[in-house]
């Protein structure tokens, strides 16, 4: 062992001093060592016999690392970790699309196990009388798309009725599929809703992964969905939860 | 104020910087020259002593260029590691005094006998 290795081995037992700190400790103990070897070699010692002589009275490297660690507090490497980590983060949702595909993770999550439902909207036109779970579901390539729930604000008459679908990718850190928006109802889109009975929605809430559409119906109407967009098409009726005796 | 406690490699350390400030080898020689190489610590020991004393704020450093032109890192004794020193100092004298005392009845003893 030398004194490169002595030094190395004191700094490899350093775990909670700062960059500043370990080179203060390494050039301290380097000029301890050279002091020391300067003050033999004025005795007669040769270069090599010197440096053997001063090890020999420096002490388990390891030891002393070890000690010298423990009289620095551990909260600037806490610090240190904890800055390190927040500018990782920082610069991955700055820089990268981490923070869009964690979205989009989080979007597929609540669209396949935990889409909004309908009695827990605030904001229908009215309370619906009659909720029925559905799990009707089409597949287009990647995408599949699901409706959820339908309720009638009146089950025995004409009134509002109420279509609840979600869609999602089968990949789940892929971006939302683009079936359902809050403007498909009042715009052309590739995805028509409309009743048995030819009447629109008239209204709506939602985003993209999970909608809520509101149709004005007569009594024993179903609602018609009508996908046609990029090669793809699907037609799905719909069944309302009326009762049998208007 | 709460009592600080130190070690005898402190309690030595500190007695040493409170006649001069000095760097690290030079403390290893003076501390062998003064204790007759009683007290001949493996010199790289010292240095957890002198940065835990710099960390309770009993002594602080600064540099100054060696005669061969390398940065030497100098300790000096704080008021506070003064203080420390004397209190010390003080409860040293009265455990040597004690140890003295048990040890001279004994010998009193052993002659008598």
């Amino acid at each position: 062992m030398n004194r490169r290795d002595y030094c190395a081995e004191v700094m490899a037992n350093l775990r909670r001093v700062t960059g500043g700190e370990r080179a203060a400790i390494r050039a301290e103990l380097e000029a301890h060592m050279e002091d020391h070897m300067l003050a033999l070699m004025d005795l007669g010692y040769e270069e090599e016999l010197a440096e053997e002589r001063m090890l020999q009275h420096m002490g388990d490297p390891a030891e002393i690392g070890r000690e010298l660690d423990q009289q620095y507090p551990p909260h600037w490497l806490v610090l240190k970790r904890i800055t390190i980590v927040l500018t990782v983060i920082f610069i991955l949702l700055t820089f990268t699309d981490v923070a869009q595909i964690l979205n989009n993770a989080g979007d597929s999550f609540w669209a396949r196990f935990y889409p909004e439902k309908l009695m827990d909207v605030h904001h229908l036109k009215e309370v619906p009388e009659v909720v029925q779970d559905t799990d009707i579901r089409v597949q287009l390539d990647d995408v599949m798309v699901r409706v959820y729930q339908v309720a009638l604000e009146d089950a025995d008459a004409a009134c509002r009725a109420y279509v609840a679908l979600s869609c999602w990718n089968r990949n789940p850190f892929a971006e939302q599929p683009e079936i359902a928006n809050s403007y498909f109802w009042m715009t052309p889109a590739p995805l028509w809703v409309r009743t048995s009975s030819g009447r629109n929605p008239d209204g709506g809430s939602g985003w993209l992964w999970a909608f809520r559409y509101e149709l004005p119906v007569e009594y024993g109407d179903s609602v018609q969905l009508t996908y046609d967009a990029f090669g793809q098409t699907f037609d799905l009726t719909v069944e309302l939860p009326w009762e049998e005796t208007p | 104020m709460k009592k600080q406690s130190i070690d005898h490699a402190q309690l030595l350390v500190l007695s040493l910087l409170a006649g001069e400030d000095m760097y690290g080898y030079q403390i290893i020689v003076e501390l062998a020259r003064r204790s007759d190489h009683t007290f001949e610590m493996k010199e790289g020991t010292l240095y957890p002593v002198l940065h835990g004393l710099e960390r309770a704020g009993a002594v602080e450093a600064y540099q100054q260029e060696a005669p061969t032109g390398r940065m030497r890192k100098y300790y000096h004794i704080t008021r506070k590691g003064t203080e420390l020193l004397k209190t010390e100092e003080e409860s040293w004298r009265s455990y040597s005094g004690a140890v003295n005392a048990v040890l001279r009845s004994s010998i009193g003893g052993l002659t008598l006998a």
